[in-house]
């Protein structure tokens, strides 16, 4: 049997519900109710359609080529899924290691140029912009202090 | 009487106010179009200048930008799937659909003009009620807030498409993401799995963020192409009809004034609750409620006008009684303080004609703000038609910074992205990410009065004739398809 997005999505949502039910036990009366009332009947719903994704009720249709384009779906589906969290997981990386504005210029660069194939033109004067946008109406007209990074601070320190 | 209110509005007029009104207009459709910053924060930048500022030229500049931030944030809720702060999200629900079938201008048209006609209702509605507000706003208490969270919560059982069970199951998710982090009952943290981030619980702006703009951006990363699946239209025509389709609505505009206005007057209830409540009545009450979700204009209609109305609403309680309804209206009357203002039943005698400056500015700032929106929305709905190579980074850095400014947390950012996957799986499979949102803004606040309700009432609390009018409605709102479907048998068998 295949995972897919559906089942896996599920099977999360009743795992978290099973610990939030397990944690709100552990609570005084009052602190419980409201979660304890909530998540129950959510549980038993999450678990209803688990059975549902993993077709247990045989209510979908079968066919003899689901299986085969559901495994070709999810092969393409993963490639998309790693290429945009990569880069996703790049940007927040790059916030947390050098601080905003190298993060929103390198990152808008390297996707416009790689992910987008964009032309160098593009590519250089986008990030710029937004740079300058982004000091204009936030740094200098909302006086909102970025965080500069980690490397920033180590460099600070030093 | 009369002489107050040409004062104040001659007052707005003037050479000295009128310009300083202006650059709030435009400072405040400008905070309100960017992601996560909402009111508050707006007041909260702006209030430093204006400690020179005579008493007009300061609430004419405060309260032009304050009117119209949520204006400016359904400019991008429509365009991109994000919202400006959290009383835009409902806009969302049908506002972006509108835009990917290339009804974007249709779309603009509808918000901006029923944010203006929304806004000035507020501002009649300050004006008449101020003298005999109290007993109003004196008449909710916990019961009352509590009855209408569940009606709110009670609209997802007619929010849900498609499955049923992913719908409630959406929503029960929504309630308990609400109830992470300090319990104010019993002091106790809920659910932080021991991190400090979650101490807080998690909050509205990155959710919102995440659920919708980062996961819109992660669908579009992965299809390509642009976010309009049609040819826009964006002329003239199509924003022309936009208005028309407000003033042809106006009952519904109306009524959402009112419960815009109501909640804004009633101090904790909070902001976000009305949009949320107007959009829920609006498909009740609708010819059309299978539309809604699908890109239906009277959901955009609908929250647009609840969400400007509540500005005049809001102000009742903070120059009435000196009680600020929101996080703004705080801010707002200690703006009144620095000015050397004393709000409370006192200012409606010595500072009438101020009462009426205010009422001028939301009134001129509201059809100002919908003109300049409405003059680039046919430009602004091309935003739909950029390719997704240059929209995908610009919006996810967009977003984070909004996620960032808020609160200058870098957990916020981090929550953003992660919610924001969430809200991809959520996106294609289904899972009705609008419910989830109500259940998230609801939950906190039913649990809360539910205790509050108990504690000071009694068990039989939804017993006041308030809470039980509310109950009624609930009942109603919960059996409406089962009420109309035996109509409609009874009337066939009749015939």
């Amino acid at each position: 049997m295949r995972m897919d997005e559906g089942k896996i999505f599920a099977l999360i949502i009743a795992m978290l519900l099973v610990i939030v039910i397990i944690l709100s036990l552990g609570y005084v009366p009052k602190a419980r109710v409201v979660p304890l009332a909530v998540a129950l009947p959510t549980l038993a719903l999450a678990l209803y359609q688990i059975l549902l994704e993993f077709d247990v009720l045989g209510q979908k249709k079968k066919d003899f080529n689901d299986s085969a384009k559901a495994a070709e779906k999810m092969e393409t589906n993963l490639k998309s899924y790693r290429m945009i969290f990569t880069w996703i997981l790049l940007f927040i990386v790059m916030l947390f290691l050098i601080g905003f504005f190298p993060a929103i210029a390198v990152f808008m660069f390297l996707y416009l140029k790689l992910q987008g194939k964009e032309s160098w033109l593009v590519s250089i004067c986008m990030p710029g912009a937004a740079l300058v946008v982004v000091y204009l109406a936030f740094v200098f007209g909302l006086h909102i202090d970025f965080y500069g990074g980690l490397l920033g601070e180590l460099v600070l320190n030093s | 009487m009369v002489e107050a209110i040409i004062q104040g509005f001659a007052s707005v007029l003037s050479f000295s106010v009128l310009p300083l009104m202006l650059i709030g207009v435009i400072l405040g459709l400008l905070i309100g179009a960017i992601p996560g910053l909402g009111g508050a924060f707006a007041l909260a930048v702006l209030v430093p200048f204006v400690y020179n500022m005579e008493p007009a030229q300061a609430f004419a500049f405060l309260l032009g930008a304050h009117a119209v931030i949520y204006t400016g944030g359904s400019i991008t809720a429509i365009l991109l799937n994000t919202p400006g702060s959290g009383p835009n999200a409902a806009t969302l629900f049908d506002g972006f659909p509108m835009a990917q079938q290339g009804q974007a201008g249709r779309a603009l048209g509808n918000a901006l003009a029923a944010s203006a006609v929304g806004g000035v209702f507020g501002a009649i509605a300050l004006a008449l009620l101020i003298p005999v507000i109290r007993p109003v706003v004196l008449a909710f208490g916990p019961p009352e807030f509590f009855m209408m969270a569940i009606l709110g919560i009670s609209f997802i059982a007619l929010m849900g498409e498609g499955s049923l069970a992913k719908g409630l199951i959406a929503g029960g998710l929504g309630i308990i993401i609400s109830l992470v982090g300090y319990d104010p009952m019993t002091g106790i943290i809920r659910y932080n799995f021991g991190s400090l981030y979650l101490y807080d619980g998690i909050k509205l702006v990155p959710l919102t963020l995440g659920l919708f703009a980062v996961a819109e951006m992660i669908h579009l990363a992965m299809k390509g192409g642009t976010i309009a699946q049609s040819t826009i239209n964006s002329s003239t025509s199509g924003v022309l009809e936009g208005i028309k389709d407000v003033f042809r609505h106006w009952w519904l505009v109306m009524r959402c004034g009112s419960l815009g206005t109501l909640i804004g007057a009633i101090p904790g209830l909070g902001g976000d609750v009305a949009c949320f409540l107007a959009y829920g009545h609006a498909r009740q009450t609708s010819r059309q409620p299978e539309k809604f979700g699908k890109g239906h204009f009277e959901g955009v209609i609908a929250p647009e006008s609840a969400n400007n109305a509540k500005e005049g609403g809001g102000l009742l309680p903070t120059l009435g009684f000196g009680i600020p309804g929101s996080s703004s209206m705080a801010i707002l009357l200690g703006a009144f303080l620095i000015i050397g203002v004393k709000p409370g039943p006192e200012m409606l005698g010595t500072n009438l004609n101020l009462v009426f400056v205010m009422v001028a500015t939301l009134v001129f700032a509201n059809i100002i703000g919908a003109i300049i929106g409405l003059l680039s929305a046919g430009t602004l709905a091309r935003i739909t038609n950029v390719r997704a190579s240059l929209l995908v980074p610009s919006v996810l850095v967009l977003t984070c910074i909004g996620a960032f400014a808020v609160e200058s947390s870098m957990g916020d950012v981090v929550a953003t992205f992660i919610l924001g996957i969430v809200g991809y799986v959520m996106k294609i499979k289904h899972y009705p990410r609008a419910v989830l949102l109500i259940g998230f803004v609801l939950g906190k606040i039913a649990e809360l009065n539910l205790h509050l309700s108990i504690q000071i009432f009694g068990p039989d609390f939804f017993l006041r004739p308030i809470a039980l009018v509310l109950l009624i409605i609930t009942i109603i709102t919960l059996f409406s398809n089962q009420i109309a479907g035996f109509v409609r048998a009874r009337r066939e068998v009749k015939l």
